[in-house]
């Protein structure tokens, strides 16, 4: 019998390493898409940095009213206030500016004399993109928030009145996340999706060209014909699947691993890469996820005739299990929750927990373990009663 | 030898398909049998059953005294089959995959290897026994597949029409690798609707119409029972009225 399984493995395995185009999605693509995501991540980071460190210019309507204190204190914040002409309604409208402001006359009067004095400020959220306008905004908000407390410190000093009143409770705020933590915050979220993604994407060839792909060589019939069993013919077909798919994981997370550890410090804010026993541990709960996906795309591409039908069909399983992925990361299992049974989910869950350096509940590797084996054996079960001869050959 | 007795398979609703109908014929050893008949006439699912592919409704199949419901292992390692859809690996040399075939039949080490040289000595392949196949011609391929077939030295052979689509040299070449393998003893059966091969080739014919066999013997005694000159005019005056009623174009007379 393990001859027989072994001699598919072996023969399986030798066909991919000929086949440029499955080395290349086997191996390259893994391996280049952990390298992306580890450089993203930071990349994003210092992206949004820029976009609060650097100096903010807005247009302004009415400068001539603000008065000096005002233009001091966005100043502080690295806001450049600067005259507009024209229809400033429109510029933000059109999300040529993120933000401008429109002082009306005797502003800086009114508040100097105490008198209402009313500032009107236009908005464009979606000006610049994801990291554009928001951040701009936020900016501003902060901005005008200082010049309100420092007016309203200013009057209160004026009457004696102690600035206590305006804080009743001192917040003494720290937040004790360690750089190690800082730096899996956003990889949790990207890790586990990119460790299912692998699970999937890594065996989608091989398991397509196992199946489909000896139907429409029209080798299936040769190979139904020799003396091996269903099972071993199975089983063996699935070995070779499991073992091209565990490679990309492996590449995946190294290469993920890899890129962060030789980011500069400036990228990183000084929280380094994760873990290697982080990556390790990520690595051994994602196997028998990826066991389970294989299973999966191969009962799904038995039933089809081609090579193409069966990249149709699996499409959809390649965003089930991405979706199932970000699932985990918005929605993840609280305490020892059964809920790690569910295969992917599960998994994600304790591989985003994991890159967090979160504890995880005793029983969650565990869960998500067996829930993936379970669903495998499921799998083959199914795919046992469709990988018979007599269906395999009326199916073609 | 292979012995055949009243095979039957139905197919659709109500088993109201009948692709193969009470077939009996026998396959001696050192001969060649030829499963003549017309595209649908029930040849590959007569010559599937055999290998084991697929299950018979009813009847028997022994090879070599092995039953292929009992014992399709012991069936399938008597067997060569070269196969309806004859394809082959792209990316494998032609030796790879008859080791890769090889090994199914428990050969291994030097023992396959001298089968492996064998066969490549047998069907003259020398040239292209280490190259890839891809890009190999039909007639190459053929040979390719007829060699998975005969890598574990089977004494039975079956053939499903194995000179579909090739070009002249290659069917030159395919026809006498079967008689090769007759006059090395084994049993050979093979399908086709070309007459004219199955007269050139054939000790023994089983002339299958509409899933029952109509008629069977030597090319000769066929021709001498219709009092014909050739096996078409033969084949013609058997099949005759039942051929008409069971053919495929038959069955839409029927249905309309």
């Amino acid at each position: 019998m393990f001859n027989n399984i072994f001699n598919i493995w072996q023969k399986e395995l030798l066909d991919i390493v000929r086949d440029g185009k499955g080395l290349r999605q086997t191996l390259v693509v893994p391996l280049v898409l952990g390298i992306f995501y580890a450089v993203l991540n930071p990349l994003l980071g210092s992206l949004v940095e820029s976009r609060q460190e650097g100096t903010l210019v807005l247009p302004v309507q009415g400068l001539e009213y603000a008065g000096q204190e005002f233009i001091d204190t966005f100043a502080q914040f690295d806001i450049e206030l600067e005259p507009f002409e024209g229809d400033l309604e429109a510029t933000i409208t059109s999300a040529e500016e993120a933000a401008g402001l429109i002082f009306t006359p005797g502003f800086g009067e009114n508040v100097a004399d105490e008198q209402e004095a009313t500032l009107i400020v236009r908005t464009n959220s979606t000006s610049g993109g994801l990291f554009g306008g928001g951040l701009s905004l936020n900016r501003l908000e902060l901005a005008l928030n200082a010049y309100n407390q420092r007016i309203t410190t200013q009057r209160l000093t004026e009457r004696n009145i102690d600035l206590s009143v305006l804080a009743p409770v001192t917040l003494d705020a720290q937040d004790l996340a360690s750089p190690a933590q800082r730096a899996g915050a956003a990889a949790s979220f990207f890790l586990p999706i990119l460790v299912a993604i692998s699970a999937v994407q890594g065996g989608m060839f091989i398991a397509i060209d196992v199946t489909a792909g000896e139907k429409e060589r029209g080798t299936l019939e040769s190979l139904l014909v020799t003396p091996s069993s269903d099972t071993e013919i199975f089983v063996g077909k699935l070995a070779s699947v499991f073992t091209v798919t565990a490679i990309p994981i492996v590449l995946t997370l190294l290469g993920f691993w890899g890129a962060s550890s030789l980011l500069p410090e400036s990228m990183t804010e000084g929280a380094g890469a994760l873990p290697l026993s982080v990556i390790a541990q990520a690595i051994l709960v994602s196997l028998p996820l990826a066991l389970f996906a294989n299973v999966i795309l191969m009962v799904i591409s038995i039933r089809t005739k081609t090579f193409k039908d069966a990249q149709s069909a699996l499409t959809p399983v390649m965003f089930g299990v991405m979706f199932t992925a970000i699932a985990a990361a918005f929605v993840p299992p609280t305490g020892a929750s059964l809920a790690y049974l569910i295969p992917v989910y599960g998994t994600s869950a304790v591989v985003g927990t994991l890159t967090l350096g979160g504890i995880i509940p005793a029983n969650a590797v565990l869960f998500s373990v067996i829930g993936n084996v379970l669903a495998t054996v499921v799998g083959v079960i199914l795919a046992m009663q469709i990988f018979n001869r007599e269906r395999l050959l009326y199916s073609m | 030898m292979i012995e055949i007795k009243n095979l039957k398979k139905y197919y659709g609703d109500n088993n109201s398909i009948k692709a193969v109908d009470d077939v009996s014929f026998v396959c001696p050893d050192g001969k060649i049998t030829g499963l003549l008949g017309p595209n649908g006439a029930g040849k590959t699912t007569t010559l599937r059953m055999i290998s084991g592919l697929i299950k018979p409704m009813a009847g028997t199949v022994i090879v070599d005294s092995h039953d292929v419901t009992r014992d399709p292992r012991a069936v399938r390692q008597a067997l060569g089959v070269q196969a309806d859809m004859n394809g082959v690996y792209p990316r494998l040399t032609p030796r790879e995959q008859f080791r890769y075939y090889g090994r199914f039949y428990g050969l291994k080490g030097k023992e396959l290897e001298n089968r492996i040289d064998a066969i490549i000595a047998e069907l003259n392949m020398e040239e292209i026994a280490e190259r890839r196949a891809e890009g190999f011609s039909r007639g190459q391929r053929q040979k390719i597949v007829l060699g998975r077939a005969l890598v574990h030295n089977p004494p039975n052979i079956i053939m499903d029409e194995p000179t579909n689509g090739l070009d002249v040299m290659a069917v030159r070449d395919t026809r006498n690798s079967i008689r090769a393998l007759r006059d090395q003893g084994r049993c050979v059966l093979f399908s086709t609707h070309y007459m004219d091969e199955a007269e050139r080739l054939c000790d023994n014919i089983a002339i299958i119409v509409g899933g029952k066999i109509v008629a069977s013997g030597a090319p000769t005694e066929l021709m001498a029972r219709t009092g014909k000159d050739n096996l078409e005019d033969a084949f013609v005056a058997l099949a005759g009225q039942v051929g008409l009623e069971r053919s495929e174009y038959g069955r839409m007379q029927n249905h309309t």
